[in-house]
C-alpha cells in the first residue's frame, strides 16, 4: 500500500508506542486500515482523485477514448473504470490509436479508476506546470525478456538490442498520446502482433527502434 | 550516434575510501570487460558545490553535475561501490541507437525512496502525481549529451538543491519536468550479486 495523507488527526501505535500524526502528515499503514480511512474521508492519496467529478472532467477531456483489443463488441468489464466511463470514447479492435490520447486496453486486465485517472494523467499533461509523456506502461513483474517468449523470438530480440536481461513491460493496458513516434511504435507492434509475434517480445522491440518518452511504472 | 563520438566511464570518488573502492571497480573493470574504454575519476569536490555540504552531499552533487565534467559524448557513471562482471556494452548500443538515458530500476520496496526525508517523499509523490513511482537506480546511468539530457540535468540539480540528500528523489521530479527518454535494462546490470554489475551498496561511503 502506498503512502497515504491524514486528513484528520490519527494515533498509531507502532511498535507498542502510541504516536499522533496530524492532518497533512503522511503515514504507512497496513493495506485494510489504508482502505478504511480512505473511504471514510480521513486519509487521501496523491494523484488524480476519482471520485471527484471535476478531477475526472478536467483529466479526461476531449480526445480521451480506450481501445478495447479484441474482436467481441462488448459488453466489456467497465466497471473499473468508475467515474471515467461516461467521459471516455470506446473503440474495438487490434492494436491502433483511433484518439489524440488512447488507453490501449485488454480486457482481460483488471483495472481501476486511479489507474485510469494517473495514466491518462501522465499523458495529456493537464495537472498544472506537468510536461507530458508520449506514452505510459506498467512493467510485466519481474520477468526479464530471457524469461518469456519462444528461443525464436527472444533470438529476434537479442540479436536487435544485445541483451535479454532487459525488464518486460504489460501490453495489456497502456496509454498513449499521438505523436509521430508513437504512432510508428503502435503502427510496428500491430504489424507484428498480425504477424503472429510475442506481443511482448514484439513491444520490446518496437520501443527500442522507436524511442519515445516513456513513464515506466511498477507492475500492478 | 556518429561513430566518432566519445565513450567512456566516468566515476564520483571523494574521499580515500571512495576512491580504493573506485580503483577496485576500475580493475574488475579492465578484467571483466575487455573492450577498450577510456576512464574518468572525479576525485576533489566541483567548484559548484554549494557552501556547506558533507562530503556525502559533494558526491550527490557531483553526480547531478556530471553532464557537464564528463568529458565523453556517451558516458557510463558507476558508483565507486560496483564491481563489473561482465559487458557493458548494450548500454552504449542503446545510446547510439537514440535513448537519452540507460538505467536499471531500483528493488522495488513497498516503501517507495526509503531514505529520503517525509517530506520529501511528499514532495515527490505531489509532484509526480504518483503515489508509486518506479524508482531508477543512479548507481548504473548510461547517458547521451544531448540537448534533451542538458535540459533535465539542469532540472536534476534544481531538484536535487530543494533538499539535499539522496538524488533519486530529485530524479524523479526532474523527470517529470524535462523527460527524457529511458532504456531500462534488467537488475543483473544493477544489483548485489549482478551478473553483470554487482553493487555493493554503501562501500564507497566514509
Amino acid at each position: 500500500m502506498p503512502y497515504i495523507r491524514l486528513t484528520a488527526v490519527k494515533h498509531i501505535r507502532r511498535a507498542g508506542i502510541q504516536k499522533t500524526y496530524h492532518k497533512g502528515d503522511w503515514v504507512k499503514v497496513g493495506k485494510q486500515t489504508a482502505l478504511a480511512w480512505l473511504s471514510d474521508g480521513t486519509a487521501e492519496v496523491p494523484g488524480p482523485d476519482p471520485t471527484k467529478a471535476e478531477v475526472v472532467k478536467e483529466l479526461l477531456g476531449p480526445g480521451c477514448g480506450v481501445r478495447v483489443l479484441g474482436k467481441g463488441t462488448g459488453p466489456w468489464p467497465t466497471r473499473g473504470f468508475g467515474g471515467c466511463l461516461k467521459l471516455l470514447k470506446f473503440s474495438n479492435g487490434s492494436v491502433a490509436l483511433p484518439y489524440p490520447y488512447t488507453m490501449i486496453w485488454d480486457p482481460t486486465s483488471t483495472i481501476t479508476p486511479r489507474q485510469v485517472l494517473i495514466g491518462f494523467s501522465q499523458i495529456t499533461g493537464r495537472e498544472k506546470g506537468a510536461l507530458s509523456w508520449e506514452m505510459v506502461a506498467r512493467l510485466a513483474g519481474h520477468h526479464l525478456a530471457r524469461d518469456v517468449g519462444t528461443k525464436a523470438e527472444q533470438a529476434k530480440t537479442e540479436a536487435l538490442i544485445g541483451d535479454l536481461r532487459i525488464p518486460v513491460y504489460d501490453t495489456r493496458v497502456l496509454w498513449v498520446r499521438k505523436t509521430e513516434k508513437t504512432e510508428k511504435l503502435i503502427r510496428r507492434w500491430a504489424i507484428s502482433v498480425r504477424a503472429g509475434e510475442d506481443k511482448a517480445h514484439a513491444f520490446l522491440r518496437a520501443l527500442y527502434t522507436e524511442g519515445v518518452l516513456l513513464c515506466t511504472l511498477p507492475a500492478a | 550516434m556518429h561513430p566518432s563520438c566519445s565513450v567512456g566511464i566516468a566515476y564520483v570518488a571523494l574521499g580515500k575510501k571512495a576512491q580504493d573502492e573506485a580503483c577496485e571497480s576500475i580493475r574488475t573493470l579492465r578484467k571483466n570487460w575487455t573492450a577498450k574504454g577510456s576512464v574518468f575519476v572525479l576525485k576533489k569536490p566541483l567548484a559548484s558545490s554549494p557552501v556547506g555540504l558533507t562530503v556525502g552531499q559533494q558526491a550527490h552533487w557531483a553526480k547531478t553535475c556530471v553532464n557537464l565534467w564528463s568529458p565523453y559524448d556517451y558516458t557510463l557513471l558507476l558508483d565507486a561501490d560496483t564491481r563489473i562482471r561482465g559487458s557493458l556494452f548494450v548500454g552504449f548500443r542503446a545510446l547510439r541507437q537514440g535513448w537519452d538515458l540507460v538505467m536499471v530500476p531500483s528493488v522495488v520496496r513497498a516503501d517507495v525512496l526509503w531514505t529520503h526525508s517525509q517530506h520529501e517523499k511528499e514532495v515527490t509523490f505531489l509532484d509526480t502525481g504518483l503515489s508509486k513511482p518506479l524508482v531508477l537506480n543512479t548507481g548504473v546511468l548510461f547517458f547521451a549529451k544531448t540537448p534533451r539530457t542538458k535540459k533535465f540535468f539542469e532540472q536534476w540539480r534544481v531538484e536535487w538543491l530543494r533538499f539535499k540528500g539522496w538524488d533519486q528523489g530529485a530524479f524523479l521530479r526532474a523527470l517529470k519536468r524535462a523527460p527524457v527518454t529511458i532504456w531500462l535494462l534488467g537488475s543483473p546490470f544493477n544489483s548485489p550479486s549482478g551478473e553483470v554489475v554487482d553493487h555493493l551498496f554503501g562501500r564507497a561511503r566514509a
